[in-house]
């Protein structure tokens, strides 16, 4: 199966699963279609954000974990397999950009796209500086979202490859 | 125009007899003037423009304020039942320009009878022939050598003769009123000045805030893309799932409405209105400025907490001002806070009510403290460490304090920073009441 996990595959793969995916994965006993879903970890600290696209991703085809806080993400650990964060910069508490600096530091940097709400050179500058796969500025539309997802995920997937040929 | 001529004379001989019981009445006035507030000034004057007309045996008293456009216009009257009342403006200048222009000289305007008037203005005659006054003693109200207005009596039906004596009176009465109008102007002048700095201040300090709003807004506008974004999907789909499209659609109205409360909140701050006291709950009013700065306060890392009992705590005062005072000490708090030394940023914002039911609002933080050298002048304009600042924040705080009555001071915590409070006059028990002005 990792073989079909070429660059971009990821994306048209969960794009397919639109008809038949489940609305709430995680409540059933995983199939394993689902299993192979690239998972996208939703970190947002608003509530109806959240649930908003909690529902969406999942109906795009993607497995989705959603994080109320960054503490609760490192309380909760991470699950195994392809997937991205979608991480908002400001929330009460550890923001954003510690967590990424965190995981990193544990050695679970995973593909990451950073969002924010507010827009002005302070957030732009701390942006660039942790170096994400994407970001996104709130709102944003379907298309964007996916074209974020889709490189944050295609990302990975090259880095691995060409971990793989540097072998 | 014997008949006239008789009736005149005696009414000089009646005259005389009641000067006496003007005296005391001016004595009086005077001391009302002193202690008028603005609030209370035309009721007050309405009374006694009907003491004096009562007094005088006339029977219209008005009191006229020049306006901007150079006309006197009719702002408080007193008349007898069946004495045509206030006309808007003193006698517009297509019937005469005569008496308007000896007031703005300076001069009184008397007449006795109609044959009184001069002959040369014919309109005038004839006015007054037809709608009166018949007897008319027209004063000026000057302060300083500026006409500020005029005060006028007249008697409908019958001739009047004013005496010299009377005259002499009505001319303290005139600058008795004159001295209360002066000050009621200026009081309003003030007033307005320092309203007028009140929302230049409010629009500045919500100008700020202006990236940390529009990031407040953007979290229901996100919910909302996305949510319609997944109900496309969903209803292109070969399952449509009537119940989750309608609970996406559920979730859209709430975040709408939440987008529109937070717009709502923002107008209220850039609204300019007149000042008006009324009962407040100061625990809701903290809590929406609490939401108005809280994108603010995350985006600078600053952990901020709003302690207040759950019972409303009723104050008496103008929402919007109160809600800018507490912004204006967080927006300061905020700014302290974030030059602490190290750990966390920290601002809480606390409301008690002390033993005399007065509401305090203290806003507290753990920077650096505060400034020795500003110290003793950060009330008083242009005073700021701030490297943007104006340093008009806390001067227009205190000064809508103030107008409240109520108190504003700073104290240094004992484990760092400073803490604002500000405390307000608890609200009246039972009907809200209009308040008093009396600056």
């Amino acid at each position: 199966m990792s073989s079909l996990r070429t660059t971009g595959v990821a994306w048209s793969l969960a794009s397919n699963w639109t008809s038949i995916c489940a609305l709430t994965p995680h409540t059933r006993v995983m199939s394993l279609t689902e299993t192979l879903k690239p998972i996208v970890i939703v970190v947002d600290d608003e509530p109806t954000v959240r649930r908003a696209l909690q529902m969406h991703l999942e109906l795009l085809g993607f497995r989705v974990l959603v994080f109320e806080s960054a503490e609760s993400v490192l309380a909760d650990g991470l699950p195994a397999g392809d997937a991205c964060l979608l991480l908002d910069m400001y929330m009460p508490g550890m923001s954003g950009l510690e967590l990424r600096r965190t995981l990193a530091e544990s050695g679970r940097d995973l593909p990451t796209i950073l969002m924010s709400g507010l827009d002005d050179q302070r957030t732009r500058r701390m942006m660039r500086e942790s170096k994400p796969d994407a970001v996104l500025f709130k709102p944003f539309d379907e298309k964007t979202l996916l074209v974020a997802i889709r490189k944050a995920l295609g990302a990975r997937v090259k880095a691995r490859a060409q971990a793989r040929g540097a072998r | 125009m014997a008949a006239g001529r008789a009736r005149l004379l005696l009414s000089r001989t009646r005259s005389a007899a009641e000067t006496e019981h003007f005296e005391p009445l001016v004595a009086e006035l005077s001391a009302a003037m002193a202690r008028v507030s603005v609030a209370d000034f035309d009721k007050e004057i309405r009374k006694w423009l009907r003491k004096i007309v009562l007094t005088l045996k006339v029977d219209r008293g008005t009191l006229w304020e020049l306006a901007p456009s150079g006309e006197f216009l009719g702002t408080c009257w007193w008349a007898r039942p069946g004495i045509p009342g206030l006309p808007h403006k003193m006698l517009s200048t297509q019937i005469s320009a005569w008496a308007p222009a000896r007031i703005l000289a300076c001069d009184t305007v008397v007449w006795s009878d109609v044959s009184e008037l001069p002959k040369e203005e014919g309109k005038l005659r004839h006015f007054v022939k037809a709608h009166g006054p018949r007897a008319n003693v027209t004063l000026p109200l000057e302060v300083g050598g500026a006409v500020l207005g005029a005060i006028s009596f007249g008697k409908f039906h019958a001739p009047r003769y004013w005496s010299s004596r009377e005259l002499q009176r009505l001319r303290i009465v005139a600058q008795i009123v004159a001295g209360a109008l002066d000050r009621k102007r200026s009081t309003l002048e003030s007033r307005a000045l320092r309203q007028e700095l009140a929302l230049a201040s409010r629009r500045s300090t919500v100008g700020e805030l202006t990236a940390s709003i529009a990031h407040e807004i953007n979290q229901p506008l996100t919910a909302i893309l996305s949510g319609l974004g997944g109900l496309a999907r969903l209803l292109a789909g070969e399952n449509s799932k009537p119940e989750l499209a309608s609970a996406i659609i559920q979730d859209a109205i709430e975040d709408t409405k939440r987008a529109g409360e937070i717009v709502r909140r923002l107008r209220n701050m850039f609204r300019g209105d007149e000042l008006r006291k009324i009962r407040i709950d100061v625990g809701l009013l903290a809590r929406e400025v609490v939401k108005l700065v809280s994108s603010e306060a995350m985006s600078r890392g600053i952990a901020l907490q709003l302690e207040s009992s759950p019972s409303a705590q009723l104050a008496t005062g103008d929402p919007v001002q109160v809600q800018q005072c507490i912004l204006n000490l967080l927006m300061n708090a905020f700014e302290a806070a974030a030059q602490t030394g190290s750990g966390a940023s920290e601002v809480r914002i606390k409301i008690d009510q002390d033993t005399n039911g007065r509401i305090a609002i203290s806003v507290r933080d753990n920077g650096t403290g505060i400034d020795p050298s500003v110290a003793n002048r950060m009330f008083e304009p242009f005073v700021t460490t701030k490297r943007k600042g104006l340093g008009m924040g806390l001067l227009v705080t205190r000064s809508i304090v103030e107008a409240h009555g109520g108190r504003i001071w700073a104290t240094p915590n004992a484990d760092g920073g400073s803490t604002f409070t500000f405390a307000l006059p608890p609200a009246s028990l039972g009907r809200p009441t209009r308040s008093r002005f009396t600056e």
